[in-house]
């Protein structure tokens, strides 16, 4: 019995050693395959099909739809592979990292650089640079900088790129329609006269009034202004204030960045009476819907589908974002009854990411049986070839027009409307959503043949796009395309775009350290549950008195210790980054 | 019931049934103990993907943290409230075991035997999404209340914080009820026929039968089914109450499993996830023996 | 239950009738999620979005169980659920009333530090992290045995077949002891056939696990798509909004969320999933009913 007892013990022991030395990352097999003797793409050999698997936390699952597309195909036969994307969600991700078995290209957000750097997860892109003009090319070179200094251990090597990096060769662009704003039903808009809406107080007299005229649905269903989304943490309140005092929001919304100074800002602790900050303004205004009788009572517990459902169902005359319309447009084709979307102070146009898109890092794994395949597969989808043909269609989709520059074909206009094409057209992977974060460049940068990455945002493409209400909108205000409502206020300087705003020193941020992420949950927690009190209070005493409470609360949750930590990383990287492009 | 089994009644022990539950054990052992050795995540800095021996040993820091976080003592108290409601509704799985019993055999009995279970194969997020459109202010049974002047449309019970309790424990019941109740149909199944007989030679009716026949034999695995559950007071799971929370009810919704949920993934906090997930080990298995000493001193007989 | 020939009191009848009305009240409360859901799955996209089909499906249509059924991995993911639910149950239902059985033995060396030792398993983990660690030292990654060998014991069915075999009468087994049998054949013989019930029971208990657990499959077995279970495509559709709006929260540069958004699947695809992956569970529980029903005669067994 007792030697039994003894070599169970010692078994387990044994055991847990095993498993204690297999959970060490990368270990030294990533030093095995790195580093190509290849000097060329054109040397590596791809008789082999390999498949290649693409995880990320913001991609979803190719088997859910219509894959391999058109453009995936063209990817595939490229590199004679069979290309798969997974969604990671934050737990699969954390445990393939913990058993160094990821996918052969990972995405990953802020949260996971520490880990993938430490464990020696991902490959250094330099190594492979023969093979990887696209990502070394010209056009991503600040880009690289940044990841190198940032993203990186401070010297040579590079491990990640990004997503739709903004170029020189970079075109404003409007696009056709304003996204998020004031949004307005047009037909009750025209009906009470169309007036004028610059800021808040105008847009709820207008809400008010679309209300009297339409107190019900035709189906009999009562009508709101709008509601909250949920599902979001603070993103509703804090965007909506973005949008209306010219901010850009930092994840969770504690912390927002001015869009024209580019000084971080305190958003939630907002101790300063001068300064109305986005998620005050935001709340002020939901407060102020709610006291006109305009808010959904359902404002706390309506989250994003349902909001869907309810605008399909023609319940909301207002809103702020156009992501939550659902079909309601398309049911109504062809007549008056549509979401159109008025600007506010700030539209969210020509970002300028000049280093890509914050949190979307990606990087081929060490522990891929196929590296060299798999970094010229990344390699190719940082390349303006692929961005086109993502956003625009494969070659054929769109031609060499008689001025030289490439436009879509009239087919590819028609099958991205007709209904009947819907499946042709999910199958042309056009303008995938699935792979939106995998495209090197921006939308609007201008490629060798000059046209544009996304040939849609052509404005004669653009014009031909706009539906009944969109062109009654434009004959309205005498303009050619929605979207001049904002490109005039921002020349005639009423309104601004994102074209000032530095997206980079969010990215640059050194790792926030877990006491200061636990502060920031707690105080997002806080707020959370202070929105109904705030949101719901009758009178201005009640929603000062709400307003001290929280940030007495806040203040208790240490939040001036997380203040101090983000004023001075802020300032750090904005430095660190200008002390690199003086160099 | 409390008699002693085996082939022979004497104190000789038996290696051969030793020997034949080794396998069963080493895979209990496999599977279930040596992941355990996760334990020690909790003294560590533990940093996804980054190998153990390169993160930072902190010792104790996760466990005084629970001790200070003010928020471990709001989820403690809500699941608390949710784990003795639930404990307070264990007998009704029997109680319907027992109702169905009564019933004659038929297509009546199948088909309520049947669709009782039902709820419990639709996912939570499923039941959600039903819930709203049943509940929303503008769902049936809302404008069926107000209609009734049981309520007014502002106020639906998804976005009630003193409701939360109730409203999920009848949740809870309504998904669950007749899948638990599976397990006593299978006792009342195995009574030996002619238990019945003899109560009713003694002049018993129908409900006597039930009260002296069928219950004591579904006691037995009710009391079992009882302390089992007392070991689970804290594990209440998440799912269901990480898609009911709001800002109207999170101050009574967030359980310590949510809480834990929470912090492990959201803040990536996945070190302080374990610490919790040591201490609530610990005091579940506590509970469930402390239980079954109680039970051994009222029945005489342990469960365990 | 056995027909008697006794006098129905009043006082019964009025019990009769209060009892058959609650249960059926039961039953169509319970039902009504599922009709739900199949009114859902039936009703056209479009009408189901602007008339919530409560009652009737709205609009009805067959497109959403058209478009699942031509899914390319929808078969294979079928069969892959089917087979880890039959390998499953067997192992799983075979190892826990032997165990359970071997459990009831007095004589049994250390048996009751061994049966705690089981039954604590029902309490600890190691976390996440920690047991994929151990997965993957075991070389189950991929692998179809993941989905069987960790579930193979559960201390919970243990535990109900042990408690139903303690009350069976001893003097059955004793009476096959005198004949010289030994433990197994007596467990096969003799306490096996008596448990149908319970066992029954733990069938449809282990098959339902198996049948609806996705998580095995989302950690495990993502990289292997042959292993792909249905239940864990009916999660993904589950999840995208969810995950979009997760998104939403860190998307701090202009992600495209509008077309994020319209890429959702619409919500009678998730209930046309919900529908199928619950059909199967439905043909399996009526068929196990019958050993539930009738009560076992022991004296015919003695006899």
């Amino acid at each position: 019995m007792k030697t039994r007892k003894l070599t169970a013990i010692l078994g387990a022991v044994a055991l847990t050693a095993s498993c204690l030395a297999g959970c060490g990352g990368g270990k030294a097999d990533s030093a095995s395959g790195s580093k190509t003797a290849a000097s060329s793409p054109e040397e590596v050999s791809t008789a082999d099909h390999v498949d290649i698997t693409i995880g990320g936390l913001s991609l979803s699952d190719s088997s859910t739809g219509a894959w391999p597309t058109e453009v995936i195909k063209a990817v595939e036969e490229k590199f004679n592979c069979t290309i798969t994307t997974k969604a990671y969600d934050q737990e699969s991700l954390n445990l393939d990292l913990s058993g160094g078995n990821t996918c052969d290209i990972v995405q990953i957000s802020d949260g996971n650089i520490e880990g993938v750097l430490k464990g020696k997860h991902a490959v250094n892109l330099v190594d492979y640079k023969n093979i990887a003009p696209n990502i070394f090319s010209d056009g991503m070179d600040y880009r690289n900088k940044i990841m190198q200094k940032f993203k990186g251990d401070n010297g040579e090597a590079q491990y990640f790129v990004t997503p739709r990096v903004v170029s020189k060769d970079y075109a404003k662009s409007y696009g056709s329609v304003v996204q998020y704003g004031y949004v307005v039903r047009w037909d009750l808009y025209k009906q009470i006269g169309a007036p004028t809406i610059t800021n808040d107080d105008e847009y709820i007299e207008a809400l008010k009034k679309m209300k009297e005229i339409y107190p019900k649905t035709e189906d009999g269903a009562e009508t709101y202004a709008m509601s909250a989304y949920n599902d979001a943490d603070l993103h509703t309140y804090f965007f909506k204030g973005c949008l209306g005092e010219g901010y850009l929001n930092l994840e969770d919304g504690l912390y927002v960045q001015d869009a024209q100074t580019n000084a971080l800002v305190v958003d939630v602790y907002d101790k300063d009476e001068n300064v109305k900050t986005p998620f005050w303004s935001g709340v002020e205004f939901y407060n102020k819907l709610y006291k006109a009788g305009l808010l959904d009572p359902d404002n706390f517990i309506t989250k994003g589908e349902d909001l869907t459902e309810k605008y399909t169902k023609g319940q909301y005359i207002g809103g702020t974002v156009n992501w939550y319309f659902g079909t309601y447009n398309s049911n109504n084709k062809g007549t008056d009854k549509e979401y159109v979307v008025l600007p506010s102070k700030l539209g969210w146009v020509n970002e300028q990411n000049r280093a890509g898109w914050t949190g979307k890092y990606l990087f081929v794994s060490s522990h891929s049986p196929n590296v060299e395949r798999a970094v010229m597969v990344l390699d190719y989808l940082q390349s303006g070839e692929f961005a086109r043909s993502s956003d625009s269609g494969v070659e054929g989709r769109w031609e060499k027009g008689s001025d030289g520059k490439p436009h879509l074909t009239e087919d590819t206009i028609n099958m991205k409307v007709d209904g009947s094409r819907a499946e042709e057209w999910k199958m042309s992977g056009i303008s995938d959503s699935r792979v939106d974060n995998l495209i090197g460049w921006d939308y609007n940068n201008v490629l060798a043949d000059g046209g544009r990455v996304s040939l849609w945002n052509d404005e004669d493409v653009m014009k031909d796009s706009l539906t009944t209400a969109e062109l009654e909108l434009c004959e309205h205000f005498g303009i050619s395309l929605p979207s001049d409502l904002l490109k005039n206020g921002v020349e005639k300087g009423d309104n601004m775009d994102l074209s000032k705003s530095d997206s980079t020193i969010r990215m640059c941020l050194e790792t926030i350290p877990k006491n200061i992420v636990r502060i920031d949950s707690n105080c997002i927690e806080i707020t959370k549950n202070a929105l109904p009190g705030l949101i719901q209070a009758d009178s201005d005493e009640a929603f000062a008195a709400a307003k001290e409470a929280l940030l007495q609360q806040l203040s208790d949750a240490s939040v001036k210790e997380s203040i101090d930590w983000w004023q001075k990383a802020w300032e750090d990287s904005k430095s660190a980054i200008e002390s690199l492009e003086s160099k | 019931m409390n008699r002693k089994r085996g082939f022979v009644k004497s104190g000789s022990k038996d290696y051969k049934l030793l020997w034949m539950a080794i396998p069963f054990i080493t895979i209990v052992f496999l599977f279930s103990y040596v992941p355990i050795f996760g334990w020690i995540y909790s003294f560590f800095d533990y940093v996804p993907g980054v190998s153990i021996f390169d993160c930072d040993f902190v010792g104790l820091e996760y466990f005084k943290l629970i001790l200070k976080d003010n928020n471990v003592l709001r989820a403690l108290k809500n699941t608390f409230v949710f784990a003795i409601i639930n404990i307070c509704l264990t007998p009704l799985p029997m109680l319907l075991a027992i109702l169905l019993n009564e019933l004659r055999n038929g297509p009546v009995k199948k088909f309520v035997q049947t669709f009782t279970t039902l709820p419990n194969f639709i996912s939570w997020v499923i039941i959600f999404s039903l819930a709203t459109a049943l509940f929303a202010s503008d769902g049936i049974i809302t404008m069926l209340a107000v209609k009734l002047g049981l309520g007014d449309a502002s106020n639906s019970l998804l976005g009630s914080n003193e409701a939360v309790y109730w409203f999920q424990s009848f949740l809870v019941q309504w998904k669950t009820l007749g899948w638990n109740s599976i397990i006593y149909m299978a006792a009342i199944a195995g009574i030996d026929q002619e238990q019945y007989e003899a109560a009713r030679v003694d002049g018993a009716g129908h409900f006597k039968c039930a009260i002296h026949v069928t219950l004591p034999a579904m006691m037995e695995t009710f009391v079992v089914l009882f302390i089992l559950n007392i070991g689970n007071f804290l594990n209440t799971g998440y799912e269901q109450y990480l898609l009911f929370k709001n800002s109207l009810t999170a101050p009574n919704i967030e359980v310590l499993d949510l809480y834990t949920y929470r912090i492990g993934l959201q803040n990536m906090d996945y070190s302080y996830g374990v610490a919790i997930s040591v201490v609530k080990s610990i005091v579940s298995i506590t509970l469930v023996l402390a239980a079954n000493m109680v039970a051994k001193k009222i029945r005489g007989k342990a469960v365990i | 239950m056995n027909k008697n020939k006794m006098k129905v009191s009043t006082s019964r009848k009025v019990f009769l009738v209060f009892d058959y009305c609650l249960m059926i009240l039961l039953a169509l409360i319970c039902i009504y999620p599922f009709w739900y859901v199949l009114c859902y799955s039936l009703s056209d996209t479009t009408a189901a979005s602007v008339n919530t089909p409560v009652f009737l499906p709205s609009g009805f249509t067959l497109s959403n169980y058209k478009e699942i059924l031509t899914l390319k991995g929808f078969f294979p993911a079928l069969l892959m659920s089917l087979l880890r639910t039959v390998v499953g149950t067997i192992t799983s239902v075979f190892c826990c009333s032997f165990l359970a059985y071997l459990f009831t033995k007095d004589k049994m060396p250390g048996r009751k530090i061994l049966y705690r030792f089981v039954v604590f398993t029902m309490y600890i983990s190691g976390g996440m992290i920690a047991t994929y660690i151990v997965m993957k030292s075991y070389g189950l990654l991929n692998s179809f045995w993941v989905y069987i060998l960790p579930s193979m014991i559960s201390a919970y069915n243990m535990i109900l077949i042990k408690t139903y075999i303690e009350q069976l009468p001893p003097e059955l087994e004793e009476s096959a002891s005198l004949d010289g049998a030994g433990y197994i054949t007596c467990f096969f013989k003799i306490i096996f056939p008596l448990c149908k019930p319970i066992i029954a029971t733990v069938v449809v208990f282990v098959a339902v696990g198996q049948w609806n657990s996705w998580f095995d499959n989302h950690i495990y077995t993502r990289a292997n798509e042959s292993l792909t279970t249905l239940q864990y495509l009916l999660y993904n559709y589950l999840n995208e909004a969810q995950r979009l709006a997760e998104q939403l929260k860190t998307a701090s540069s202009g992600a495209d969320m509008t077309k994020a958004m319209a890429s959702i699947s619409p919500k009678g695809i998730r209930m046309t999933i919900t529908v199928l992956a619950s059909l199967p569970i439905f043909a399996l529980y009526p068929f196990m009913q019958k050993y539930f029903s009738k009560g076992i005669m022991v004296g015919a067994v003695k006899g």
